[in-house]
Formats: structure tokens, C-alpha cells, sequence
């Protein structure tokens, strides 16, 4: 919905030609299609511009030519003969031909017509296919430090909003340039074939068109953007004002909030009057002038000396009357054509922006080489990965000067599960991001079975890692969908099979359809605790060596946390599993639990040590059973500390 | 229409004259526009000299007019004159017109926004709860603009066309009917043509913008599963899969398009025939004239039949496509409606007495309108002085935030009695009520205002004394001077300067405040910190007002103070009295108790 509403951002008031010829370059690659649309173009401005306005001050002139006849009823209709003056050429043909040529010259104009419209909505429908799958393409490569700076909303604009208008702007503005340029061309011709004295009259106003236009176009750009801002940021409150809506009413502000309703509202109006009277001055004002050149060429006629021939120079003012409008609207239409460059330049720099972005994190060129890339790993050289993790004297920062992990060392061995706990802060999570090589150590290294990580592919890496986050993620799809996800080779009977391991299958088949219930908006159908344990299956569906659980049980309602306990047992056997947890209670079965503060492991042990330790472990584990509501505090003491024979 | 007439009379408020007036003012302005185009016929028989007898009631008219037939033929240039007089006549009331239509259309359009943000704000919380708030937002904003730009923009390209019609139709039939006629001969059939054939472009172009919406929705999960996606080392495949989302897109976006191209190109075969034929046939009527001067049309007649027919083409194809369109504008008014209906919460009318904070629950039994036979709370009774402090405890759903709902009204007890000082709750007036309860509520929500707006935003007149007070009390004050821009920081939803207790403790202040008689907390203590909790209550203690306060928690050592604790167990009060009695007394209480004294 948000997306609706484009962030307007800052927008220059200089056309830069530079930013457009990274943009150019996809019409470029469109050059077949692009000729078939000039070909369009010429013969469609050719039609409006030469021959009809041409061939019916010929039918005009017709009457005079053949005056004496006509009158005396000699010559019959379809044998009147019409000079139509095209392009100079003077040409003479009877009405019968007039008729037929018209008719034909019709049908192929609306045949150019299709071709035009269709080549240009084409080139559009390109252009913007070509924009949002580089963008998705480069999205998928760049690395994590990357979306931490960026919000994903800002990435949607870029491939939604931005790829739109450009694409548009490209095929509808740019290429449009040629169409008014050759009808523009056509007209001049056409008029001084015709009368080079009038010409030179209708030109002579059309320097006082272009500025007014010019003006206008750009206090209609610049006032329209403040309205549109004026309209967001009402969205905006609007969304908010519905949000808080058991606030408003709990400390009876209604009054209050109207008002300001009230204020909003009329700053939205009067924004929006002050544009509107602007563009509704705009078209009058052009019009007024186009008259003003009509009226000038009418009181100007009668002294060139053309009056010999009454209804020649009759058809020539006729002829000349509606020049005047082929000249005006391709000078609006460049205005506009203007203003959309104009409006679309940021867009362009955004988006390119976003493709050109060179990825942070990525493997040596020998590396490559033997491993393959993110998108083609050469699996047939992936050596077997036995999941023993060392990390020596590793340090790291995400900015410069701020370390957050420091100098850690770390052995977890081949099959342990480990535990971290700690608050926020205390580097437990960058642990995770350093394991998954989604960051790399600013110092020291990590080394799994013994060889330094960067040293091998992130393919070979990743592709042995089950991986557990916060918020358990579904994607559309069905149940069997999302576990396939973990292995997309992996045959039904297997998924089944991970399902019955981990205790899930008796869920799922209790779903609508099994596994192939669909699932939508994230899943809404499903607890939360659903969704983590089909994260779970999606996980173990690999066969991971290392399985890391990133807070997976942090967001967990309370109902399901004794299946989630189960599944979690189970998933531990025989890997080398590291365990985050904000949630105490995970964690309380892990063979070996870390304490971590600010970026340094304050304590090592188990549960039980731990807690008779009476250190920092039993403050946080204190602290946080505090925070729990009655019914869980209840039967955590029980679990953890009384069935534990723990003392505290 | 009736369905349309509410929201349009909403609209109208103040402007109903002048939105009506405009079309007067659009067809005088049409008028004088088709006047000038004809002042063309006038000048070309002018200058072809045509006889005054052959000319038709208005052309005679016309050349009476401005200074008889002698004068213009021999003096062509002041058609000119008449030219601009007409052109300064038009395009000065175009302009007119314009602006007085953004008035009124602006003005619309702040009509409609307000009356339904008033609604949307005083909706009842139940029904608030039933609807979601995107839908509601859609209304508000989408719908509004559809519906303001139907009754506007779309209305007016309705009657601009029929009034450009009709008055070129009337000048040609009065120079000739044939000719009338045959301007008009292939619009009818253009009509029905481009009426249907645009409903076409529309339902294609309605499945490839639902495409795009899954294309973006694509695009919105992979980002938000990125860490998944990369873990998974599943790049390949999420391009793989975003490029059947395109192509997808593509398939739909060239169908539609190339109907949409098909419309346009095809519709042109009318217009141009159109045009052309009304050519051919004027040449043929001219012809007959220039033979015999008694019947056919002027040299004059046949260019204005081409302008006239060049003039009313566009606006009919223009007429089919929004006509075709007027659902969406109907689906957009009866959504617009479903707000419009509703019932607004009276919070206006009932008693007002003064509030000093005892408080009786009598029986009191309450069950959710979607779940009428659970009961939520049931046979509640209890009693609170004025000044005194009620703990509640319980397990989650045992009916703690309801009791507090239940006290501010925002839902209304089935059977039982509630009240205050005496006073039944259900005849005081709900915004005196909730002005005289401060209820804090678990979730703590800011509005994007600075923390001292946001503070004061129940009590505008609140003084610096009263906010450093209140700012004191919950904890806060320190924190906020901490803040570069101190009391004038932004918070809220945009601005996430604030930590999730220093907003829990923002909010507490706003209500502290208020300075209300009676004071809850719907578990809004417990996200703060133990030691804050207790600061809190402690300076709650030493406040020159004493409030009766009900605090909901499920902390022992926050209901240990209490005057009374009451325990709530699936809705039903399972133990009541003071900490030293509750201790005594095997229970949920008692094994709390025990657990967290261990703890501490």
C-alpha cells in the first residue's frame, strides 16, 4: 500500500544527459522494434500533417478551379479533378481517385497506428522487464552489509515505481521526441510549400509560445510535487491516526485529533487549488494565443495580394488556421516531454544506483574458478564437509572504529550442539552472521575442518548449512513448497520422511490438505510455532553438517514450545549445531552454553554449573523469568529448575 | 443513486451552488468556443463572396451583426477582430472556469477525507476491531479519490461532450440537416463500439496489474526472507522463479496492450471515416450548390462541417471510455458507504458527575460479540476506595484487560453493574468517563509528534511544571534531557528514536497528566524494569493527587503494596484480598509467590 505513495525525494531542476545514457542504452538493444516504430511514425505524422490538411484545401480550391464547369453542370461529381499540393509536389486527380486514395491512405494509417502504439508499449513492457530483472539479479548478489544500510522498501520503489516510469517515460517521452519532431517537420514543409509569407507569420509567435509553455510547465511540475507531498504525509498520519485508534479513544482525544484532521486536510486543498489554478490558467493561455496568431494571419491575408483567386486564398487561410495548431501542440508536447525527463531523472539515478552496486563480500577469482560462482557452483569439486568450527582470534566490526566482537576464540567440536546467550549487543547474533559468511572477520579467521572458509566457495559452505532464523519464514506456496525450499531436488517421500523425524508429519497432516495446504500471507493460517517447525523441516531437509538456530524460538507463543522443545532435540543428533537464544529456556539442554558480553564470553558451562554459579548466567536467566507472564512462570520453574534438582 | 447521494451530499457541503453552476458556466464558454469555429464559415463565404440570400437564418444573423454583409466582405479583416473578441470571450471564461472548478472539486474533495476520518475516528472499538485498518485506509484515500474524480473530473468530460456535441450539431442543422446528419452518422456505432471494446482493455488490464501485485509480492518475500535465500545458498532459484513472475507480467501486459493498441487504432477507423465521409459528403452538397444556388451547402459550411466533425469525434470515444468505467466508481462509493453507515459511538451525551475514584463491580459478567457463550469475565464483584490500589493478577486470556476495557467503556458489560461514585457507568458520558480514567495500555503507541506533543496531547494546556512532573514520576525525565533535541524529539512510527520502555514510559507520563481520579495500568508497569517499576509506584505514592489505581501485573512484588489483589482465572475471580491473607491461602497466588521470592 505504502508503495503507492512515491517518496518524492530531491528532484533537480536541470536535465542531465549524463544520468539518461545508462537508460538510453536499453532502447538501444531495441533496434529492430525501434525502426519498425519510426516507420510508424513517419507515415502517421505524414497522414496528419501533409495529406489531410493538403487534400482538403484541395477540395476546397476545387470550386474555383472548375468554377466556370461546375456551375454549368457539366462535369459530373466523381470527375472533378482536385489539385492536392503534398510536399510540393502538385498532384492532380479526379474525385473518384480522391475517394479511394483517402480511403486507403485511412486504413494504412490505422494499421501505422497499431504499430505504433504496439512497438512503442512493446519497447515499455522490454525496458521495464529488463530494469527489474537486473535489479532482482543484483539484489540477489549483493551482500548483507548492504541491506543493512537500505530498507527493503526503498529496493521495492526501486523496482517497482522507478522501472515503471522510466520504462515509460523511455518509450512514451523519449521516443515521442521523433514523432512530434517529424510531424513538426511535415507541417513546415507542408506550409511553405503552400505559402512561405504565412509561414513566417505563424512562426513569428511561436518564440511567446514556447516561454509561456516552458513557465507553465514548470510551476505546474514544481507546485504539483508540493501537493503530492501534501497528500503522503496525510496518508501517512491517516495510517497512523487508524493505528492508534484504541489510543485516541482511551485518552478521549477525538476533538483533538479532528481538528488536526481539519488543518491536514486543508493544507492537502489549499496546495492542490493553488497547482490546479495554475494548469487550469495553462491551457486557456495557449489556446488564447494560438486565436491571437489566427487572428493575425486573417488581418495580415488581405494585403498579400492574393486575393486574384478568391477561393484559393480561401482555402490557403483555412489551410493556415489549423497550422497554426500543428505548430502549437508539438511545442506542449516537447514541454511535456520536458517535464517527464524532468520528473523521471531521479528515478533514473536511483535505480541505477542500485545495479551498479558492486557486491562486498564475494569469493577470490581462484576461488571461483574451482568452486564456481553464487549462481553456478561446481558442486562435483565441493569436498565433504564434516562440521568441526574453529574461530581464531577473530575480531569484527560492522563500522569502522566500532568492534563488536573481540578477538574470539572458539572451538566447537564435530557433532556439539553450543549455546550463546547474552543481551542485546553482546555479539551473539554477529557470531551467527560471521558462522554463515554473511559478514567475514575484520580480523583473524574461521576455519571449518580446519581450513580457512574464504578459502573455500560461499556455495560449498552455505550448501551445508541448516539454518534456523527469528521469525519463522513462509513463502507462497504449499507446506511441501516451503520444506522443499531446504533441497529443491528433494522426492516427497523424503520431505515426509524429515517430517516424521522431527515429530511434525502429525501436524501437517492435520492441515486443510496435508502437505499441500497453501499457504499465503506469510502463513497467517498457521501459529507462529507451526510456521517455525515447517522452518525446522525446511532446515533438516538438507542434511546440514552445521545447523545454526538464529533466536528460533524467540517469537514462539507458549503453546507450541513444548513440540518446538521436541523438535529441536531431535534436530541436534549428530551435527555440530550453534544455538542462539534470546529465550532462555532453548537453550537450558545444550551440552555447552557461552555467556557473551560486549563482544567477549564472560562464562562457559551448562545449565546446571551455570545456574549454581550464581553469575551473570543466573541474573539473566533471573531477570528474564520475571519478565514471563503467571501461567509461564509457572510451569518453566518447573521444567527448568525443580525437575532439574537445580538450587538456587 | 441513492447509494451515490449520501457520500455526494457529504461532498457538497458548501460548494453544491457552485458545482452546479460550473456546468452553466462550461457550456457558456462551449458556446462561445463553437461561436468562434463558425466565425470561419462566415469569413470563407465572406471571402468567396457568396450571395446574402443563400445564406442560411444564423449566418445572416451573424453578418447583421457585426455591420451587415456589405461592410465584412469588402473588409475581411475585421473578422479578426471577432476572432479574438470570441477567442478573449472563451478562453478568458475557459480560465474562469478552471479555477473555479478547483475550488470547488479541492474542496470536495477535503469534505469527503474529513467526514470520513471523523467517522473512522468515532467508530466503536468493537467495529474498529472487525475491520482492518488497510481497508479502512483504502477508503479513505483510494476510494475518495475515485469517487471525487468521478463526480468531478469524469462528470464534467460527460457533459463537456454532450454540450460540445449538441451545440455543433445545432449550427450544422441549421445550415443544413444532411449535413447535420452525416457529421454524426458513425458515432453511435463508434460509441457502442469503444463502450465495449474499453471494458475488454479493462479486464485485461485488470489481470496484469494483479500480475504485478504478485510480481511485487515476489519481490517483497525475497527480500524479507534474504537471510534464508543466501543461508540457503538459493539465488539461482529465486531468479529463476522471479522470471516466470515476469514473464507472467509480460504475457499479460502484451495482451492488454495489444487490445488496448487495437482500441485505439481500430476507434481510429471511425474517427477518420467519420471525418472523411463528412468530407466527401460536403463536397457532394457544395458541389450541388455551386450548380444550383438554391439547394446543397456554402464553401463556408463544408470547412466548418470538417472542424465540427473534427470537434465532436474525440469527445464521444473520450464519453465511451469513462462510461464504461462509472463501476468502479460505484464499487468505490459502496465501500465508501460501508464506513458511512456505520453507527457513530455516542460519546457525547450522559451525566457528567464529579469523579472522586470509588469504584464497584456488582456481578459483572461479559462475553465478546464474535464469542457470545464464552464468558470473558463472569459474576465479577469487587469494591475500591477512592485513593486505594487494586492489583490484578492471572494468566494470559484470563480477562484482566477486559476488566479495564470494561471500566472505560470501550466495551460495554452484559449483565451486572459497574460503577463509579455511585453513578451506574453506562449513564456517564464516555468522553467524560475516559477523561476522568487514565488507562495506560500494555502497548505503548506514540504518534509521530515530538516527545513534549506527544506528552501533552491529552491536556494542551499543560504547563512545563506539569509535564516535568509527570516526565518525573514515570522515570523519564532524565532520559529525554539525554536526547539531543531533549523534549522536542521526534517519536513515534517514523521516528524510532526510542526504545520500547522509553516509550512505555512517554505514554505513562501523557496520562499522568491528565491528573485523572482513577488510573490503570493494563500491564504497562511490567515493560519496564523491576527497579523502575518500583520508582514509579513509589512517586506514584508521593503524588499531591491521590488516584485510585488499578494495576494489572504479574509481578508479586507490584501486587504485594496493593489495598486488594485480585486473581482472575479464566475469567472467574479465583482468589480475593490483601498480599498476607492471599500468601496464607493454597493457590496460584501463593505458588507465584514462592517462585518469585526464590528468584529475587
Amino acid at each position: 500500500m505504502a508503495s503507492a505513495y512515491v517518496e518524492e525525494g530531491n528532484i533537480t531542476s536541470k536535465l542531465d544527459f549524463s544520468v539518461w545514457v545508462k537508460a538510453f542504452k536499453y532502447i538501444k538493444k531495441l533496434w529492430p522494434i525501434v525502426i519498425v516504430l519510426l516507420i510508424c511514425m513517419l507515415y502517421q505524422a505524414f497522414y496528419d500533417s501533409s495529406y489531410t490538411p493538403s487534400s482538403s484545401a484541395a477540395l476546397i480550391s476545387a470550386f474555383n478551379e472548375n468554377g466556370g464547369t461546375l456551375v454549368g453542370g457539366n462535369v459530373p461529381i466523381w470527375d472533378v479533378i482536385l489539385r492536392p499540393k503534398i510536399l510540393g509536389f502538385e498532384f492532380a486527380l479526379t474525385f473518384k481517385y480522391y475517394l479511394i486514395l483517402s480511403f486507403s491512405l485511412m486504413l494504412i494509417r490505422s494499421i501505422a497506428m497499431f504499430g505504433l502504439f504496439f512497438s512503442m508499449n512493446y519497447i515499455e513492457m522490454k525496458i521495464m522487464t529488463e530494469l527489474r530483472k537486473d535489479a532482482f539479479k543484483r539484489i540477489q548478489e549483493l551482500s548483507f552489509s548492504y541491506f543493512d544500510k537500505t530498507p527493503s522498501g526503498w529496493l521495492i520503489a526501486r523496482l517497482n515505481n522507478d522501472a515503471a516510469s522510466i520504462s515509460e517515460v523511455l518509450s512514451n517521452s523519449v521516443l515521442r521526441v521523433f514523432q512530434i519532431a517529424m510531424s513538426l517537420i511535415f507541417t513546415l514543409i507542408t506550409m511553405f510549400t503552400q505559402s512561405w509569407l504565412l509561414s513566417l507569420i505563424v512562426l513569428a509567435t511561436t518564440p511567446l509560445i514556447f516561454v509561456v509553455v516552458m513557465i507553465f510547465e514548470k510551476l505546474i511540475l514544481k507546485y504539483s510535487r508540493i501537493a503530492r507531498n501534501a497528500y503522503s504525509y496525510f496518508v501517512g498520519w491517516l495510517a497512523e491516526s487508524i493505528n492508534g485508534n484504541k489510543t485516541i479513544k482511551t485518552m478521549s482525544i477525538e476533538e483533538t485529533v479532528k481538528d488536526e484532521c481539519a488543518d491536514i486536510t486543508n493544507d492537502i486543498r489549499k496546495k492542490r487549488l493553488k497547482t490546479q489554478r495554475i494548469s487550469g490558467m495553462f491551457w486557456p493561455a495557449v489556446d488564447f494565443l494560438a486565436n491571437l496568431t489566427t487572428a493575425l494571419i486573417i488581418l495580415i491575408f488581405p494585403f498579400l495580394g492574393i486575393e486574384s483567386d478568391t477561393l484559393t486564398s480561401a482555402a490557403l487561410l483555412v489551410l493556415f488556421i489549423q497550422f497554426v495548431s500543428h505548430i502549437y501542440n508539438p511545442i506542449r508536447q516537447f514541454a511535456e516531454i520536458f517535464s517527464d525527463l524532468m520528473a523521471t531523472q531521479a528515478s533514473v539515478e536511483k535505480l541505477f544506483m542500485l545495479i551498479n552496486t558492486v557486491p562486498t563480500l564475494v569469493d577470490k577469482p581462484e576461488v571461483i574458478a574451482k568452486y564456481g560462482d553464487l549462481f553456478h557452483n561446481k558442486t562435483e569439486n565441493f569436498e565433504p564437509l564434516n562440521g568441526d568450527i574453529k574461530f581464531n582470534h577473530v575480531s569484527f566490526s560492522y563500522n569502522e572504529g566500532i568492534e563488536v566482537i573481540h578477538d574470539l576464540n572458539l572451538h566447537i567440536s564435530q557433532g556439539t550442539s553450543l549455546a550463546i546467550v547474552g543481551e542485546t549487543g553482546s555479539g551473539k547474533s554477529t557470531t551467527v552472521n560471521l558462522l554463515c559468511r554473511f559478514y567475514e572477520p575484520t580480523k583473524g579467521e574461521i576455519l571449518i575442518d580446519d581450513v580457512n572458509y574464504r578459502d573455500r566457495s560461499v556455495g560449498w559452505l552455505r550448501s551445508n548449512i541448516g539454518y534456523v532464523q527469528q521469525a519463522p519464514f513462509i513463502f507462497k506456496g504449499t507446506v511441501k513448497d516451503n520444506i522443499r525450499y531446504g533441497r529443491l531436488d528433494a522426492t516427497d517421500e523424503e520431505i515426509v520422511d524429515v517430517c516424521k523425524k522431527l515429530d511434525i508429519h502429525n501436524f501437517i497432516i492435520t492441515l486443510k490438505n496435508g502437505y499441500d495446504t497453501y499457504l499465503r500471507d506469510g502463513g497467517n493460517e498457521l501459529s507462529q510455532g507451526q510456521k517455525q517447525l515447517i522452518s525446522f523441516a525446511r532446515a533438516i531437509i538438507r542434511n546440514p553438517k552445521i545447523l545454526i538456530l538464529d533466536e528460533a524460538t524467540s517469537s514462539i507463543d507458549t503453546e507450541t514450545e513444548h513440540d518446538i522443545q521436541g523438535a529441536i532435540n531431535k534436530m541436534l543428533v549428530g551435527r555440530t549445531s550453534l544455538i542462539i537464544a534470546h529465550r532462555l529456556s532453548t537453550i537450558v539442554g545444550a551440552d555447552r552454553i557461552l555467556v557473551m558480553k560486549d563482544g567477549v564470553v564472560v562464562e562457559d558451562g551448562n545449565h546446571k554449573t551455570l545456574m549454581e554459579k550464581k553469575g551473570y548466567y543466573h541474573k539473566l536467566y533471573t531477570n528474564q523469568f520475571k519478565e514471563l507472564n503467571i501461567g509461564e512462570q509457572l510451569s518453566q520453574y518447573k521444567e527448568q529448575i525443580e525437575d532439574k534438582n537445580i538450587n538456587i | 443513486m441513492s447509494k451515490i447521494s449520501k457520500a455526494k451530499n457529504i461532498m457538497m457541503k458548501g460548494v453544491k451552488f457552485r458545482y452546479y453552476f460550473y456546468f452553466f458556466l462550461l457550456f457558456i464558454a462551449l458556446f462561445f468556443y463553437v461561436l468562434g469555429t463558425y466565425t470561419t464559415k462566415a469569413l470563407i463565404d465572406a471571402i468567396n463572396l457568396e450571395p446574402y440570400e443563400n445564406m442560411d437564418i444564423l449566418e445572416k444573423l451573424f453578418f447583421d451583426a457585426f455591420g451587415g454583409y456589405e461592410l465584412l466582405t469588402s473588409n475581411t479583416w475585421i473578422f479578426s477582430i471577432i476572432i479574438l473578441v470570441f477567442a478573449v470571450l472563451s478562453e478568458g471564461l475557459n480560465a474562469y472556469r478552471f479555477i473555479y472548478r478547483a475550488y470547488t472539486s479541492t474542496m470536495m474533495g477535503q469534505n469527503l477525507q474529513n467526514a470520513l476520518f471523523y467517522k473512522v475516528e468515532r467508530l466503536s472499538y468493537s467495529t474498529v476491531k472487525s475491520m482492518k485498518n488497510g481497508d479502512i485506509l483504502q477508503t479513505c484515500t483510494r476510494d475518495e479519490d475515485v469517487f471525487r474524480r468521478f463526480l468531478t473530473d469524469h462528470m464534467y468530460s460527460i457533459f463537456y461532450s454532450i454540450f460540445i456535441v449538441l451545440l455543433s450539431l445545432i449550427i450544422l442543422f441549421i445550415s443544413s440537416w444532411e449535413i447535420a446528419l452525416v457529421t454524426m452518422a458513425l458515432m453511435p456505432i463508434m460509441f457502442v463500439y469503444s463502450f465495449f471494446l474499453i471494458k475488454e482493455v479493462r479486464r485485461r488490464y485488470r489481470k496484469t496489474d494483479d500480475s504485478e501485485g504478485e510480481m511485487t509480492s515476489k519481490v517483497e518475500e525475497n527480500l524479507a526472507a534474504v537471510r534464508i535465500v543466501k543461508a540457503f545458498n538459493n539465488e539461482t532459484y529465486e531468479i529463476h522463479d522471479f522470471d516466470n513472475y515476469i514473464a507472467d507480467y509480460k504475457k499479460k501486459f502484451l495482451h492488454w496492450r495489444k487490445m488496448s493498441a487495437f482500441f485505439f487504432a481500430s476507434s481510429d477507423i471511425f474517427i477518420f471515416g467519420q471525418i472523411l465521409l463528412t468530407t466527401v459528403v460536403g463536397f457532394y452538397l457544395t458541389y450541388q450548390h455551386a450548380i444550383n444556388p438554391s439547394i446543397g451547402i456554402t464553401v463556408g459550411t463544408m470547412v466548418i462541417a470538417f472542424n465540427f466533425a473534427d470537434l465532436i469525434v474525440w469527445p464521444i470515444r473520450d464519453l465511451a471510455t469513462i462510461l464504461s468505467n462509472v463501476a468502479r466508481a460505484y464499487a468505490a462509493v459502496e465501500r465508501i458507504n460501508l464506513i458511512l453507515d456505520e453507527p457513530m459511538e455516542d460519546i457525547y451525551s450522559g451525566e457528567k458527575p464529579e469523579i472522586k475514584g470509588k469504584i464497584e463491580f456488582n456481578n459483572v459478567s461479559f462475553s465478546f460479540p464474535d464469542d457470545p457463550i464464552k464468558h470473558a469475565l463472569d459474576n465479577i464483584s469487587f469494591k475500591i476506595e477512592p485513593g486505594q490500589t487494586v492489583a490484578i493478577m492471572g494468566k494470559t486470556g484470563s480477562g484482566k484487560s477486559t476488566l479495564a476495557y470494561l471500566l472505560n467503556r470501550l466495551y460495554d458489560y452484559s449483565s451486572g453493574e459497574i460503577k463509579i461514585d455511585g453513578h451506574d457507568i453506562r449513564t456517564i458520558q464516555k468522553a467524560w468517563l475516559r477523561k476522568n480514567i487514565a488507562l495506560i495500555l500494555q502497548e505503548p503507541f506514540l504518534f509521530s509528534k515530538t516527545v513534549r506533543e506527544n506528552l501533552i496531547i491529552g491536556k494542551k494546556d499543560a504547563t512545563e511544571e506539569d509535564i516535568k512532573k509527570a516526565t518525573k514520576i514515570s522515570q523519564i525525565h532524565n532520559s529525554i534531557q539525554k536526547f539531543q533535541k531533549g523534549y522536542d524529539t521526534p517519536v513515534g512510527e517514523r521516528g524510532t528514536t526510542l526504545s520500547g520502555g522509553q516509550k512505555q514510559r512517554v505514554a505513562i507520563a501523557r496520562s499522568l497528566i491528565l491528573n485523572s481520579p482513577i488510573l490503570i495500568f493494563d500491564d504497562s508497569l511490567s515493560a519496564v524494569d523491576t527497579e523502575t517499576d518500583y520508582n514509579i509506584r513509589q512517586e506514584l505514592k508521593n503524588r499531591d493527587t491521590k488516584s485510585t489505581t488499578l494495576i494489572i501485573t504479574h509481578r508479586i512484588a507490584t501486587a504485594k503494596d496493593a489495598d486488594l489483589i485480585v486473581v482472575l482465572n479464566n475469567g472467574k475471580i479465583e482468589a480475593i484480598g490483601k498480599h498476607e491473607d492471599l500468601v496464607e491461602k493454597d493457590g496460584m497466588y501463593q505458588r507465584i509467590y514462592k517462585i518469585q521470592t526464590k528468584m529475587e
